[in-house]
């Protein structure tokens, strides 16, 4: 079993602030791994500490079995990186952009290339300033993949593009991931994405990567429970595997990481007059993760309020 | 790939050249006599000693300074602004080449387009009859010495594009004190700024790799 990336307590500051935290992550050659975390979280940074436009503060990392500080040219022209937002010359039309990329490596699918760029109904001499930003990261996909790397590593790919553009390349990168067997990392916002591509997901929070396991895993884990009572609900409830708790009237929100017989003993401790396990899908599941620990929500139609605002309303 | 890099340079500098060359061109056309674009008096001969005591060094150096700081700025702090420097820096190639490369080739068009104004109002002052004095190359030194010390301007801004900074202040004091050490050095005679400009420019370069290595983009 290889590791196309393998990271070990990579960490990096900006400021005072610890923006990736120790950061071990393992990566099979041949997967796919989806990153995910909220804005902040430490994945574009991870990312490129991985690529080395970053300098990471302690730690080390490997791809491709090589470390990071001295990757080698060789080993480079393994691997391709697409930045978020596709920064690409503006000036250079598409054939510009072939021609200099191609000019970095000793492989170059140009059948590859044409067919991507064919399939996506781009002109090969269209200025990269004047594409949409879907057109944009399609460019950026095929200089990406036509020098046929083995490992590929994506921040953010569909960000800010719109859902048919977004489906439409996804759809390329499941082909190419089917015919070439790539190893992929990459990051994003859009759950649906992820869900539809990545095998294993981690999920970052606050620099630090809290899960990492198949996807299928992160999205059984992952239960809310509500939680009704007949008088005011515990504040604080003890409960293993508790992610977040919230506290909605005379309910109460539970959020936990896996539900076993301990979990549920706990819970039925609190002595709710009922309880409701809810299954999630991975955007629910993410959401819920990532959110945290949030304060009550506030009660905007308690009952006693409500006759109190009428009996003013009448004084009036 | 080398070749692909300085098509690019050359193809983003393009902007910033024309202009120092048009600039150049209104210069040198002015002190050749021609009042207007296109209405030449070549022979004409004019009261002033071309290079010994004519506005050519004050001009020259009025546009081939403001050349090299614009420069500089542009090869190191536009890829910054664009996020370019994230898709060209993983590219399979040392990140010292991307630099060397961007760096002569900045060198090079000001060294470029300083020695073609030179070189131009050289040879009109040379035509015998077009000035009162006689011509020999050894009247350029002052304009070359020049040359030099813009050399050392477009380094000190290219060292205030890729050096990381809190504000814009701290950010453009490399280019401000290139541009101290290099009215300074004109004044010197040849060799000693020779050496003294060898001496700052070897201190930008250290500065432009160490930053360009370490920096985070």
């Amino acid at each position: 079993m290889s590791y196309a990336i393998q990271t070990e307590r990579l960490t990096k500051h900006y400021g005072d602030r610890r923006v990736v935290d120790s950061l071990s992550l393992q990566v099979l050659t041949g997967s796919v791994y989806g990153l995910l975390g909220r804005n902040g979280a430490g994945k574009s940074t991870l990312i490129k500490m991985l690529m080395g436009m970053v300098r990471p503060d302690a730690g080390q990392a490997e791809l491709l079995g090589q470390n990071i500080d001295n990757l080698s040219n060789c080993t480079r022209a393994r691997i391709a990186y697409l930045a978020e937002g596709h920064p690409l010359y503006g000036w250079m039309s598409i054939d510009d952009a072939a021609r200099f990329t191609r000019s970095f490596y000793p492989r170059w699918n140009d059948k590859l290339f044409s067919q991507i760029i064919e399939h996506f109904e781009l002109s090969r001499c269209q200025k990269y300033r004047r594409l949409s930003r879907g057109q944009q990261a399609q460019v950026s996909l095929a200089l990406a993949v036509a020098p046929e790397p083995e490992l590929l590593i994506l921040d953010d790919p569909t960000l800010g593009l719109d859902t048919v553009v977004r489906r439409d390349f996804l759809e390329s990168l499941i082909q190419i991931i089917q015919r070439q067997g790539h190893t992929i990392l990459f990051s994003s916002h859009i759950l649906s994405d992820v869900e539809r591509v990545a095998e294993r997901v981690g999920v970052m929070v606050n620099g630090v990567l809290r899960v990492d396991c198949p996807t299928d895993t992160f999205r059984e884990q992952v239960r809310k429970l509500v939680l009704e009572f007949s008088g005011h609900p515990p504040e604080s409830p003890k409960i293993p595997g508790l992610v977040s708790c919230r506290q909605a009237g005379a309910g109460l929100e539970l959020v936990l990481v896996g539900y076993d017989d301990a979990q549920r003993e706990a819970v039925e401790a609190l002595d709710p007059r009922s309880i409701a396990v809810l299954d999630l899908n991975l955007e629910d599941a993410f959401i819920e993760y990532t959110r945290g620990p949030r304060r009550s929500l506030p009660s905007f139609a308690m009952e006693n309020d409500d006759a109190q605002s009428t009996r003013d309303q009448g004084a009036a | 790939m080398l070749k692909a890099l300085v098509i690019k340079e050359l193809r983003e500098s393009a902007g910033v050249v024309a202009l120092a060359l048009i600039a150049m061109i209104v210069v040198c056309a002015e002190l050749h006599g021609i009042d207007e674009i296109g209405t030449p008096r070549f022979l004409e001969i004019r009261d002033r000693f071309p290079f010994v005591s004519d506005d050519f060094f004050s001009r020259f150096a009025l546009v081939i300074f403001p050349l090299a700081a614009v420069l500089g700025i542009k090869q190191s702090a536009w890829e910054l602004g664009q996020n370019s420097y994230q898709f060209l820096l993983h590219r399979p190639v040392q990140r010292s080449f991307v630099f060397n490369t961007k760096i002569i080739v900045g060198c090079g068009l000001v060294f470029v387009i300083g020695g073609l104004a030179i070189v131009a109002y050289a040879l009109r002052v040379a035509i015998p009859g077009s000035s009162p004095t006689p011509f020999l190359w050894s009247m350029t030194a002052d304009e070359w010495q020049i040359v030099l010390c813009a050399l050392v301007v477009y380094l000190g801004a290219f060292l205030s594009g890729i050096r990381p900074a809190h504000w814009f202040g701290t950010r453009l004091a490399p280019v401000m004190t290139a541009g101290g050490a290099a009215f300074v050095f004109s004044f010197l005679s040849g060799w000693l700024a020779f050496i003294a400009s060898a001496l700052v420019a070897a201190l930008y370069l250290a500065g432009i790799f160490y930053y360009a290595n370490d920096r985070d983009y």
